[in-house]
């Protein structure tokens, strides 16, 4: 990174972001008309975001796997057969004109999964039918003593102890000389030894392979995403990072892991989570780095209301959650925070934050409440239930899309999406949050 | 996980339960609930057993939709609907 980079205020370089969003680089877009509908979607989110009147509500359905079920091809070649899964992707962009478009990439490579024997997933194919989205498999994987070595090094846990439990090629991992420990020239040999053995020499090969792969879908993804911006349709992320609480309580102890620490080792929760906050910042930061949007996206699930009390989330989640956002507002980006499920019981708590520089996106959180309490503060993002778009009728849709435009939607600051991901949502519900928004959505 | 109707079905006929819960995430759940359900009318077993639907995503639309008796969204609401059905404390 440039110095003169790292000299700019947290507002300067949140400017120089969106300059880049709105103009972004390497682009030839395929028509004059491209161009400029680019550019009105950007400045019309980039209004909302900054808590400014826009021309009208931006409407972006959170789509999860919806355009592989609505384009009629599986959820495994979705994963598996890069060319299908672009066209998916164009066909429910071009046919259905969102304010943002969200990568293919997330459909994620599946031969590559394969390749390395994850087991952290079950994906098509891989224990589940070729229409089911992935699933993740929780169980303990960070066991109730491991705190200590987490926390001493936590690169070194990743690598040594969590990958050889997840990925299966890279179960002999756990063989490897830390690297910590590579000092002067007497541990060099020691080093270098492990390298030597034929299980971990078939770990990197498998890994070679995979490398080569993931570098084909990237190929494959890059072209797509590339060629959907040209037609004049901005990526909504970014980023990504997670709350260190969910980086504990998801995929390593688990929720029953984390809820028992909480009880029975919260020191040691309270002081894993303050170890890895910077790691989730840099994290936010690296992964929006290569992007033009300013968003990172935090996913939030063990927080919401009905997993802890007031009380636990005051004292365990919020304050890590907290700095990962401060951290990443320091670095010029907007955290895009997804409060899935309720969050009716946090909104007072999570009010004090810099105004406009965080975007709050709402599941089943009532959204007058939200408006009310941080409605001057920062942008809100929802909540069309999936309920409603799987299972209700078009005007079901637009009477929900017209109250909360009437009351989210006042004075701007606002953006219509989706709840949830709306996977196997009729297709004529989608259409008609988008189309009413953009015909009822208009300010002035 | 996907769970094939026909396993809900030997079940009610092996266990003969007084309340049986399907519990789901995202949309998808919506279709899988209502095909085990219409699975274990066909089944002429639909009166035998309470079914309640939950999950952060499920909604009085979706318990009509799917055919089930009751939803709760959360664990609890399924143990007081329980309780209501077949008392207990």
């Amino acid at each position: 990174m440039d110095k003169e980079w790292t000299r700019l205020s947290p507002e300067a370089k949140l400017e120089k972001k969106f300059e880049s969003w709105l103009m972004p680089q390497g682009i030839d877009f395929i028509s004059a008309e491209a161009e400029k509908a680019y550019k009105e979607r950007a400045t019309r989110m980039k209004d909302a975001m900054q808590l400014k009147v826009p021309d009208r509500v931006p409407v972006i359905p959170s789509i999860g796997f919806f355009p592989a079920y609505y384009a009629g091809i599986t959820i495994q070649e979705a994963m598996y057969d890069y060319d299908k899964l672009c066209q998916a992707w164009r066909k429910y962009t071009f046919d259905f004109m969102p304010d943002a478009y969200s990568s293919c990439g997330r459909a994620g490579p599946g031969k590559v999964y394969d390749i390395i024997d994850y087991k952290l997933f079950v994906w098509p194919g891989h224990g589940i039918g070729p229409d089911t989205p992935f699933q993740c498999v929780e169980a303990e994987y960070m066991k109730a003593d491991e705190y200590d070595a987490l926390i001493q090094d936590p690169s070194d846990f990743w690598m040594r102890i969590h990958l050889p439990r997840i990925i299966g090629v890279l179960e002999p991992l756990g063989k490897l000389f830390p690297f910590s420990r590579v000092i002067e020239i007497g541990t060099i040999g020691s080093f270098v030894l492990r390298y030597g053995r034929p299980e971990i020499r078939a770990a990197f090969d498998a890994l070679f392979k995979a490398g080569e792969e993931a570098m084909k879908w990237r190929e494959a993804v890059s072209a797509c995403d590339k060629a959907i911006v040209a037609a004049g349709f901005p990526m909504l992320g970014g980023g990504g990072t997670r709350a260190p609480f969910d980086v504990l309580g998801d995929t390593l102890r688990g929720t029953q892991g984390v809820m028992l620490d909480m009880y029975r080792q919260p020191d040691k929760l309270l002081e894993a989570m303050e170890r890895l906050s910077p790691l989730m910042i840099e994290m936010g930061v690296s992964s929006a780095r290569s992007s033009a949007s300013p968003l990172v996206l935090i996913p939030l699930h063990k927080g919401a209301d009905g997993f802890m009390s007031d009380e636990q989330y005051k004292t365990f989640y919020w304050p890590t959650l907290g700095k990962v956002i401060l951290g990443l507002i320091d670095q010029g980006l907007i955290p895009f925070v997804f409060a899935e499920g309720s969050y009716n019981r946090r909104l007072e708590i999570i009010s004090d934050l810099p105004k406009g520089k965080v975007v709050w996106r709402f599941d089943d959180t009532d959204m007058a409440r939200a408006k009310e309490i941080l409605g001057d503060n920062a942008c809100i993002y929802g909540n069309v239930p999936a309920a409603i778009l799987s299972t209700g009728t078009t005007d079901e849709v637009k009477a929900y899309c017209k109250k909360l435009i009437d009351v989210a939607g006042k004075g701007g600051g606002f953006i219509l999406s989706s709840g949830v991901i709306i996977d196997t949502a009729k297709p004529e519900n989608v259409r008609a949050m988008i189309e009413f928004t953009k015909e009822y959505g208009i300010y002035g | 996980m996907t769970w094939p109707a026909h396993k809900f079905v030997e079940a009610i006929k092996d266990v003969q339960p007084q309340v049986m819960g399907l519990s789901g995430f995202l949309t998808l759940a919506y279709d899988s609930m209502k095909s085990t359900i219409a699975a274990i009318k066909d089944a002429g077993l639909r009166d035998k057993v309470k079914i309640m639907i939950g999950g952060g995503q499920i909604s009085e639309q979706v318990k009509e939709y799917a055919g089930a008796d009751a939803y709760g969204r959360d664990a609890m609401a399924g143990v007081s609907l329980a309780r209501a059905w077949i008392g207990g404390k």
